[in-house]
């Protein structure tokens, strides 16, 4: 049994958290 | 009395088309690449801005980042175009270059980089970095590792229908290249229904490469020949309109299209060929083992 998110699911997520992250890195660099 | 009705258009009449026409999108699908992607292309453009709020160091750094950033983005657009081609094939060898898990690896040294134009230390930077390669990977996955071929068939005789399949999507390509520099819609249009007749040859050719040896003058010389003479028409074209010479490259494509389909037509027979002896063969085999099957023709 997979857990409650399907594939699809999963890279939604970590593509908005990727684009977050070099977001927020590119307009504060991280500090 | 009840009477049937039709007209000019109904199906069986005189004037109603035999076929329905077969436009060029069909079997397209949508394609992955751009509007999420693109997102990879404009989030690090901040740094452009950064670099130049600090000293020669941070703008060396910054800018860096930005370039390896903009570089994996570009990475991982090009390796989800890779996939697509692989996915949209029967046969097909793996993508030459990894290249979306170079854009994992890169997008992980951009981030690395950023950080430390920011802060300097190596746990954040190195944080960082591991975060932006496993978030990366998440989103787009690895490439295509491992060459695909059908199920029975050798890994010479899939090499072969690849390498064949290859060349033709070449030559196809520079036809529609050619032909999109005459801005001539109804001719791009024309030529796309072409191709969709070839590339229904190539599926058909991958599905079974015993048609390899039968198909290969049509997806070799034919090809060539008909890339050679878009390419001649599109360079008289664009140098002064010439009706003849479009009829006569329009004829040209008719003619192509009508000997392509019956060649596909007759590789599809033949494998409907090979699923009768199939057939047969078990038939015959169950009737030896006493196993009557109580078909049509018995009952």
């Amino acid at each position: 049994m997979r857990g409650c998110m399907n594939e699809t699911g999963l890279q939604k997520l970590a593509f908005f958290l990727l684009v977050a992250l070099i977001a927020f890195l590119a307009v504060t660099g991280g500090v | 009395m009840a009477q049937r009705f039709g007209g000019k258009f109904s199906p069986g009449a005189d004037g109603a088309p035999t076929e329905p026409p077969r436009g060029g999108y069909r079997g397209a699908r949508r394609t992955r690449v751009g509007g999420r992607v693109n997102m990879l292309f404009i989030a690090p453009l901040p740094l452009a801005v950064r670099a130049f709020f600090g000293g020669p160091v941070d703008l060396a750094l910054n800018l860096a980042a930005l370039g390896l950033l903009l570089l994996a983005a570009w990475l991982t657009r090009e390796g989800l175009r890779a996939e697509e081609a692989y996915d949209a094939r029967r046969i097909a060898r793996r993508p030459a270059i990894p290249r979306k898990i170079f854009g994992s690896v890169l997008t992980g040294g951009g981030l690395a980089l950023a950080a430390y134009a920011a802060g300097g230390g190596l746990t954040g930077p190195a944080i960082y970095a591991a975060a932006g390669i496993v978030l990366h990977f998440l989103a787009f996955g690895p490439d295509p590792l491992r060459d695909k071929s059908a199920e029975g068939i050798d890994s010479f005789q899939s090499d072969r229908v690849a390498r064949v399949v290859d060349k033709a999507e070449d030559y196809l390509r520079a036809m529609t290249a050619a032909i999109a520099g005459t801005r001539d819609r109804d001719l791009e249009a024309r030529l796309d229904r072409f191709q969709v007749t070839v590339r229904d040859m190539l599926r058909t050719v991958e599905d079974d490469p015993r048609d390899l040896t039968a198909a290969r003058k049509y997806l070799g010389v034919y090809l060539m020949g008909a890339r050679d003479a878009s390419v001649k028409y599109a360079d008289l074209a664009t140098r002064a309109p010439n009706a003849e010479a479009r009829e006569n490259y329009l004829v040209l494509l008719s003619d192509l299209e009508q000997n392509f389909t019956a060649k596909t037509r007759a590789l599809m027979a033949d494998s409907t060929t090979d699923l009768d002896i199939e057939i047969e063969v078990l038939r015959d085999r169950l009737e030896r083992e006493g196993v009557h099957l109580e078909t049509k023709e018995t009952v």
